[in-house]
């Protein structure tokens, strides 16, 4: 009974220490959890002013952006709204991707490059983006929800600055290029001349050789029996004038030579001209664009001179006619070149017409499955009917300084599409148009 | 050092040996123990009142320090596959846990505890054999050993586990060969 009572006395004595102990060990704890507690408030509470500054931020920056998980729009930026001409906040992401007509990825991170179609007060205006989606995770689980940003800056200034400064490169290019063809064309011309001064020689000396004879012929037939010496020594001095001019004459044998040279010089410069030509085609990379786009693009290179006439420019484009697979360098220069014949055809009628409202006209129209027509239209000085087929032939031009290369140059590149291009005309003062018709599509 | 490395030996004490002892092992101990013994898991305490605790208990139960520091080691790993099961699931072998232990495990812990004094393990892998070399500030090799067994016993692997002290007897250095077998 005793052994019982001191074992049950140790064991609640053993009970009492662990107890005890417990009791520190739980008020530690709860010291700590305290002190975690307050170190959780005051990390939420930086949490909340960082999520604030973050928001500011992506709220204020000049980019678009979009954050959203794999079903909803989370949230979206000014800039975002701005450039889609509407907000999704809210919507499902399958919506807003039917919407935008952009894909709304979460992962990996990835770049693609798009066209946002808006209609404008005129015509339809393209704006091209990059599309950036960065997923806010670090490892990217099929069924774990996950967040991503996407950013979209808008780049359509900085292409058309590009195409700017490679037309801009391009012109230059030329200009050098023909700097040095006329140079070496010039070169050859100072050889040429040279051997045709030695053969600008040759008929003043026949011409004197023709005269001495004539006259020793006239004086010979003249001349009585007696006088027969005297008649034998002027033909022998006749004829020893004649073998001098002969001998004159064969001096001039490389005669040949020069005209050879000559031959050889017309033939050099014909093919410094053929490789001018050739240099200056543009590039004929067949590329995927968008055609209106284009358009605007183009019109946006000559923009300063169309105010500068303060010309209307009236789009009428059709809006089936979209992508199109071309050479787009050779296709804007075309574009650029009736414009600009058009913008002087006007200037030319304004010179008569003070108060004439110059006009221009782009259309384009789909004709089949692959085909489409595109016309630039003007109410300038016109052409007369006798020249409209002239105009497309290299040197002919209507202008006082124009080379006549650009319809040209033209025509070769409908040409080698298998397109059609011809210029419409009532005449003198009634407007000019060049019509083109080319396939949607070339094989690459 | 973390407070359920305390906490969880005694447990461990009350559960192989008994609660008399893991009492007897404090009372002893007490004086030299800033905390008397009290230990709560979310604690943090000075790894000495832990070396103290194993000496009290080897005398006690006439075990070497060392033995009684891998059975704790092989009953930790056995409480941690229970208490954080995710770092466990996610591989299927020992080795390739051990593996991920300083460059997956050990950075998830700093995560949660900025200011944790982690061991360092070095590994080389070798197909079935994987060498891991310890070296830590505290003197706890038989622990990762204990630690390593027990990864083994998780995940029904026999090992066999060399190991070649290059720390002078200090305990804090250690390089360990694993074998599967």
């Amino acid at each position: 009974m005793r052994n019982t009572l001191e074992e049950l006395e140790k064991q609640i004595s053993l009970l009492e220490r662990r107890f005890s102990r417990e009791r520190d060990a739980r008020k530690e704890a709860e010291k700590l959890l305290e002190q975690k507690s307050l170190e959780l408030y005051e990390t939420n509470q930086l949490l909340r002013m960082e999520n604030l500054r973050i928001m500011k931020l992506i709220q204020s920056l000049p980019v678009a952006m979009v954050l959203y998980d794999q079903k909803t729009v989370i949230a979206v930026n000014p800039s975002f709204e701005s450039l889609f001409g509407e907000s999704p906040e809210g919507r499902s992401v399958a919506e807003t991707e039917a919407r935008l007509g952009l894909e709304m990825r979460d992962h990996p991170e990835y770049r693609v490059q798009h066209e946002i179609h808006k209609q404008g007060e005129t015509h339809e205006e393209v704006t091209t983006v990059l599309v950036q989606y960065v997923p806010l995770i670090e490892h990217h689980t099929a069924d774990a929800v996950h967040e991503t940003l996407m950013v979209a800056m808008d780049i359509s200034d900085r292409i058309k600055n590009d195409e700017v400064q490679q037309y801009a490169a391009f012109q230059a290019g030329i200009a050098e290029m023909s700097a040095s063809i006329l140079h070496n064309i010039g070169n050859i011309v100072t050889g040429m001349h040279g051997s045709l001064m030695h053969l600008g020689r040759i008929p003043p000396q026949i011409k004197r050789l023709e005269k001495g004879v004539s006259k020793a012929l006239e004086q010979s037939q003249q001349a009585e029996d007696t006088d027969l010496v005297a008649t034998n020594q002027r033909n022998e001095q006749v004829m020893q004038a004649t073998v001098k001019i002969l001998s004159g004459l064969r001096g001039e044998e490389k005669m040949v030579q020069y005209i050879d040279k000559l031959e050889l010089g017309i033939h050099h410069i014909g093919e410094i001209i053929q490789l001018q030509q050739k240099a200056a085609r543009p590039d004929t990379h067949i590329t995927s664009f968008n055609f209106p786009s284009m358009l605007n693009d183009t019109l946006s290179l000559i923009q300063d001179r169309i105010e500068k006439y303060n010309i209307e420019v009236v789009r009428d484009l059709d809006p089936k006619l979209q992508k199109v697979e071309l050479p787009r360098n050779p296709m804007i220069q075309m574009v650029m070149n009736f414009i600009k014949n058009s913008m002087e055809a006007v200037g030319e009628r304004l010179l008569e017409e003070y108060s004439h409202q110059g006009k221009i006209e782009i259309i384009t129209a789909v004709v089949g499955e692959n085909s489409f027509k595109l016309t630039v239209r003007d109410n300038g000085c016109g052409i007369y009917p006798d020249r409209l087929e002239k105009i497309f032939v290299f040197g002919e031009t209507n202008k006082e300084q124009g080379s006549g290369y650009g319809l040209h140059s033209a025509a070769n590149f409908v040409r080698s599409l298998n397109g059609k291009l011809y210029a419409e005309s009532d005449g003198e003062n009634s407007g000019a148009a060049m019509i083109v018709q080319l396939p949607i599509r070339v094989d690459r | 050092m973390k407070g359920i490395v305390f906490s969880e030996f005694i447990e461990m004490v009350e559960d192989k040996f008994s609660p008399e002892i893991a009492d007897q092992i404090i009372q002893s101990a007490s004086g030299r123990l800033k905390t008397g013994g009290s230990y709560t898991s979310v604690g943090v305490y000075d790894h000495i009142e832990l070396v103290e605790l194993v000496k009290e208990l080897s005398a006690v139960s006439n075990i070497p320090v060392d033995d009684l520091v891998t059975t704790f080691g092989v009953h930790l790993a056995g409480r941690f596959s229970v208490l954080y099961p995710t770092f466990f699931e996610g591989v299927t072998s020992t080795l390739d846990f051990l593996e991920s232990v300083d460059n997956h495990i050990h950075i998830e812990v700093k995560k949660l505890y900025p200011g944790a004094e982690l061991p360092e393990f070095k590994t080389e892998r070798n197909g079935s054999q994987l060498i891991m070399e310890y070296s830590s500030t505290r003197p706890f090799s038989s622990l990762a050993k204990g630690l390593i067994e027990g990864s083994g016993l998780y995940y029904g692997e026999t090992l066999e586990v060399e190991a070649e002290d290059l720390s002078k007897g200090l305990g804090n250095h250690m390089r360990f060969t694993i074998t599967r077998v």
